[in-house]
């Protein structure tokens, strides 16, 4: 073969030398300042994420304080729960994996998906993050049985709430849940997947019941192997509570109000311990530590009955005639004789406008205490219109009302006194005369929580001295404020509250019971003023439900060193005295029971722990 | 056609060169054992490529002592049909081919593999060189295009495998020519426009993959475990090594397996993270040694297309060296590029060999035009 020859004093071209020689000197030059950067500058910024790499800190789950009543019997406890994590450190294949949990899980590939981006903002990528919470145990074992082939996915068992007796305490007890987006961004110490305290005392006591969390620390390798593990933390488990609360009477009252709409308290004064808070209707609140279903939130956040609203504390309603309990001492306080009597006609006149009393007739002459035996409207309309808005506004602040109580609940209501001012600020009005009369009778803007009426009339039993109403049975009782009440006012209204029970035209007679001093006070609170349906006056029962009265009774009973103040209220159940008397009647009578009395002497239960 | 005997003016030889190859290649052999080294559950150390590595070697060493042993010049005849048959050979692959990885580049010749892609890097160098020797002007429009269209055939058939390291290296040994050979000034003036105009438009031709890796060589935090834990890892594992190493075959990133493809193209990591800063400057030393030595075969080359042969092999090498080492330490983004004699591959061993063997032989044949 012919070689082509050249040998024709080639010379390379001068520039084409030149850029090799530029491209050497960049290339040591760029190198050299690259890898004195990362090996000599940044040095311990990387040996310290390699130690990183190599250790991997794990959470150990801290077991959640149990609940008791006061007998020692469980609320609430916790049970193994499977939860499926991903390390997505481990995962070959980050999409592939999600859709594999999803086809498994049946939960949407879109929802995992939003979690995991979630949880890549709060997590190392080691550490595992819980995908689904709560799997069932036969989901367990066939995703267990599959795991290998799909790094990354871990089955890890974890404490999970249940409430042995559920429904009748939600309202009190509450539920943990999943903690949301928002609670993620508040705490720190909460990762994706925990289960918080989203009600109840659950909510309010969530740092006393959680404890904390542990840490342990793992030698792995890249694919997750565990080489060495050493507890560098124990979790501290979080701490028991026994509530004042007693599941005996809880379970009567709950069977007693039936499928009323209604709430009742039952307190003892001296201690401010509640005894029992029931509302009626409740929902399962072992539903929310298992995740519901969008359904099932659905269906109980839209039933309009609202088994979710505690009434008692996160409802308000006009007082009613149990308002004339305050009314009295403001009165007294005053210094309003109290036999000084005013002569009830039926109804007055203000301005242009007609107030009836409850009794068409009129009560004739009557007195303070008779304006009580017989809840007369029209003592109290003149003596409002004689003492004015101002004052008696002022007074009812005075003695708590419009204020939460600081309940270990959350969402306490805090009810409404109303005022010019305070008429002024939120509908830019001017006071009228009108209103002042239906104050007196604690109708129109006032409102109040059971909770409040409680805890007033429990004040007044106990010398003045308001405690605050707690659910906690060894925490110390806290006077929340002294009212601002003489004792002879004090024991005035008490007497009178006996006498409603006692005297022959009393409102409240039926709560008479042989051998304990019971003191009461009915309410029939108007919800609206509608009577006359298709031309024709009705007759309360004949009102569709949601107009009828909500009924009132507050009162309190006594024997020997057992004291309680019990209040009533039942939504749209009619009139007071008719409709939330029996319902206080059935209680009184359990309360004194030999067999409740001798439920209350008998020996707690014993307090398992874990 | 052997009738020189080339190994007279053995000791002519560059030794830059030589030393520095000879040099890597230990340095790669070494680095391979730790970073192919598995330990056993007994405590037993398994290193399961640096055996294979050490073959390919022995082997492609006689490949290249036959290269040497060719006068290069034979090669201007052969350049034509070697480049018609690796593009006959690149267009069977999608019809014939099989899938790794999911790219198709591999043709089984039953006993053994072959990846014509690699056979496309030799044909690219000689297809170049010849054509772009025959004339010795800077190059104008007409010819610019001639060769642009001839090597983008294989280019681009090489990219839809799809495999974008190898066009790089293809596509660096024809510019590199072409640059160093030089333009026209009309022509650098329009390029000098053209380029920053069109060059945004290319990111519309490539594929979501390679977008997400220049946006992970960007910033490597957007996805710390998708496309970005390569460039971490190895930064980490580089960086740990701090000023002196953590010593030869304890690396902690790279013995318990953080680093991702350590012994083929994150290699140079677990040599950065065990070796340390000092390891490193020395394999750079070495490295500037082995370009240097290419560079004086081609200063001294006394023909065009020798010349222009070593020219290409030079931008292969460099081309390849540079995008490796600035992609292990994120501030390239993450190609399929081997580091030459450092990472372990069989057919790019081979085909370094190949141009080392390429070159030493242009180096030596300088004095068959002594007598001119």
């Amino acid at each position: 073969m012919e070689i082509q020859f050249e040998g024709d004093g080639f010379q390379p071209p001068k520039h084409g030398l030149l850029i090799l020689q530029i491209l050497i000197g960049f290339y040591v030059f760029v190198f050299l300042v690259r890898i004195w950067y990362l090996q000599i500058l940044q040095a311990d910024k990387y040996s310290k994420l390699a130690q990183d790499n190599r250790y991997r800190e794990v959470s150990l789950y801290a077991s959640r304080g149990f609940i008791f009543d006061k007998k020692g019997v469980l609320l609430a406890r916790n049970e193994v729960a499977y939860a499926l994590a991903f390390v997505r450190e481990d995962s070959r294949n980050i999409p592939q994996t999600l859709a594999k949990i999803s086809e498994w899980t049946d939960i949407p590939i879109e929802e995992l998906e939003v979690k995991y981006k979630r949880a890549i903002y709060k997590s190392k990528p080691f550490q595992p993050v819980i995908l689904v919470a709560d799997i069932p145990f036969h989901q367990v074992a066939r995703i267990e049985a599959m795991s290998h082939e799909y790094p990354g996915i871990r089955i890890m068992t974890r404490p999970r709430r249940y409430y042995p007796v559920n429904t009748i305490y939600s309202h009190i007890l509450g539920y943990v849940a999943e903690v949301n987006d928002k609670e993620l961004d508040r705490d720190p110490a909460l990762r994706v997947g925990d289960f918080i305290g989203k009600q109840g005392i659950e909510l309010y006591l969530e740092r006393t019941l959680r404890g904390e969390k542990g840490v342990s620390r793992r030698e792995v390798d890249a694919s997750g192997r565990i080489l060495l593990e050493e507890v560098l933390k124990k979790p501290l488990s979080g701490k028991n509570l026994t509530l004042s609360v007693d599941t005996v009477l809880q379970q009567k009252v709950w069977d007693i109000l039936g499928d009323k709409r209604a709430t009742v308290v039952v307190m003892n004064p001296f201690t401010g311990k509640i005894l029992t808070l029931v509302n009626r209707p409740s929902y399962d609140n072992n539903l929310f530590t298992r995740k519901l279903t969008n359904e099932e939130w659905v269906k109980i956040r839209d039933d309009e009955r609202n088994p979710l609203h505690n009434k008692a504390v996160q409802g308000a309603y006009p007082p009613a005639s149990v308002w004339k309990i305050p009314m009295v001492t403001m009165l007294l306080e005053r210094g309003v004789d109290p036999n000084e009597s005013v002569r009830c006609t039926g109804e007055i006149t203000v301005g242009n406008q007609t107030f009836r009393c409850w009794h068409k007739g009129g009560h004739g002459q009557v007195n303070m205490r008779r304006s009580v035996i017989v809840s007369c409207d029209v003592y109290y309309y003149l003596m409002a219109e004689r003492y004015g808005i101002q004052y008696l506004s002022d007074k009812a602040k005075e003695y708590g009302f419009g204020q939460r109580l600081g309940l270990s609940l959350p969402y306490e209501h805090p009810g409404i006194v109303p005022s010019p001012e305070w008429k002024k600020a939120r509908f830019k009005r001017n006071w009228h005369k009108g209103e002042t009369i239906n104050f007196s009778i604690g109708q129109g803007y006032t409102l109040v929580t059971p909770m409040q009426v409680a805890s007033f009339l429990s004040g007044l039993i106990n010398g003045g001295k308001e405690i605050r109403p707690s659910f906690l049975e060894y925490e110390a009782p806290e006077v929340i404020r002294q009212l601002p009440i003489q004792e002879k006012h004090r024991l005035a209204i008490l007497e009178y509250m006996v006498d409603t029970v006692a005297s022959s035209e009393g409102t409240a007679r039926i709560l008479r019971t042989p051998g304990v001093l019971v003191g009461g006070k009915t309410g029939t609170a108007q919800v609206t003023k509608l009577r006359i349906i298709d031309g024709r006056r009705v007759k309360a029962h004949e009102l569709p439900e949601k107009f009828r009265d909500h009924a009132w009774m507050a009162a309190y009973a006594t024997k020997d060193d057992q004291t309680y103040v019990i209040v009533v209220l039942i939504e749209h159940g009619g009139g007071g005295g008719a409709v939330a008397g029996p319902v206080a009647k059935a209680i009184i009578d359990i309360l004194f029971s030999p067999s409740y009395q001798e439920h209350l002497l008998s020996k707690n239960h014993v307090q398992e722990s874990e | 056609m052997l009738q020189d005997n080339v190994f007279k003016h053995i000791t002519q030889i560059n030794w830059k060169l030589v030393i520095s190859f000879l040099l890597l290649c230990i340095i790669g052999l070494v680095n391979l054992y730790s970073a192919s080294g598995v330990r056993t559950e007994d405590g037993l150390f398994v290193s399961l490529f640096f055996h294979k590595q050490l073959v390919w070697e022995l082997l492609s060493l006689g490949i290249m002592l036959v290269i040497i042993m060719v006068d290069y010049r034979h090669f201007y005849a052969m350049a034509t049909g070697i480049f018609i048959a690796s593009i006959i050979l690149l267009i069977a692959v999608p019809l014939i081919g099989k899938t790794v990885y999911g790219a198709k580049r591999w043709i089984s010749l039953g006993f053994f593999s072959i990846q014509p892609s690699e056979i496309a890097k030799i044909a690219m160098l000689l297809m170049g060189a010849k054509l772009l020797s025959r004339r010795k002007e800077s190059l104008d429009w007409g010819e610019l295009i001639v060769i642009s269209s001839i090597a983008s055939i294989p280019a681009l058939l090489v990219l839809s495998q799809p495999d974008l390291g190898t066009t790089i290296c293809m596509l660096a040994i024809l510019g590199g020519i072409v640059l160093f050979r030089g333009l026209k000034v009309a022509v650098v003036r329009i390029l000098l426009i053209l380029v920053p105009v069109f060059l945004p438009l290319s990111w519309f031709l490539l594929r979501d993959y390679q977008k997400r890796r220049i946006l992970t060589m960007l910033s490597p935090e957007r996805d710390p475990l998708g496309a970005g834990y390569h460039v971490i890892q190895s930064q980490i594992a580089i960086g740990s090594g701090g000023m002196l190493g953590s010593g030869y075959l304890s690396g902690s990133q790279s013995q318990l397996r953080f680093l991702p493809e350590k012994h083929t193209d994150f290699a140079l990591a677990v040599f950065g993270e065990e070796w340390g800063f000092l390891g490193l400057i020395f394999l750079l030393i070495v490295y500037v040694v082995f370009l240097i030595g290419i560079f004086e075969v081609i200063r001294d080359a006394k023909d065009r297309f020798g010349s222009y042969l070593c020219v290409g092999i030079f931008f292969y090498f460099f081309s390849q060296i540079f995008v490796n080492m600035g992609m292990v330490m994120g501030i390239m983004p993450v190609v399929g590029i081997p580091l030459p004699f450092i990472s372990y591959g069989g057919t790019s061993t081979v085909v370094n060999f190949i141009f080392i063997g390429i070159l030493i032989n242009v180096s030596l044949r300088r004095f068959v035009f002594k007598t001119t």
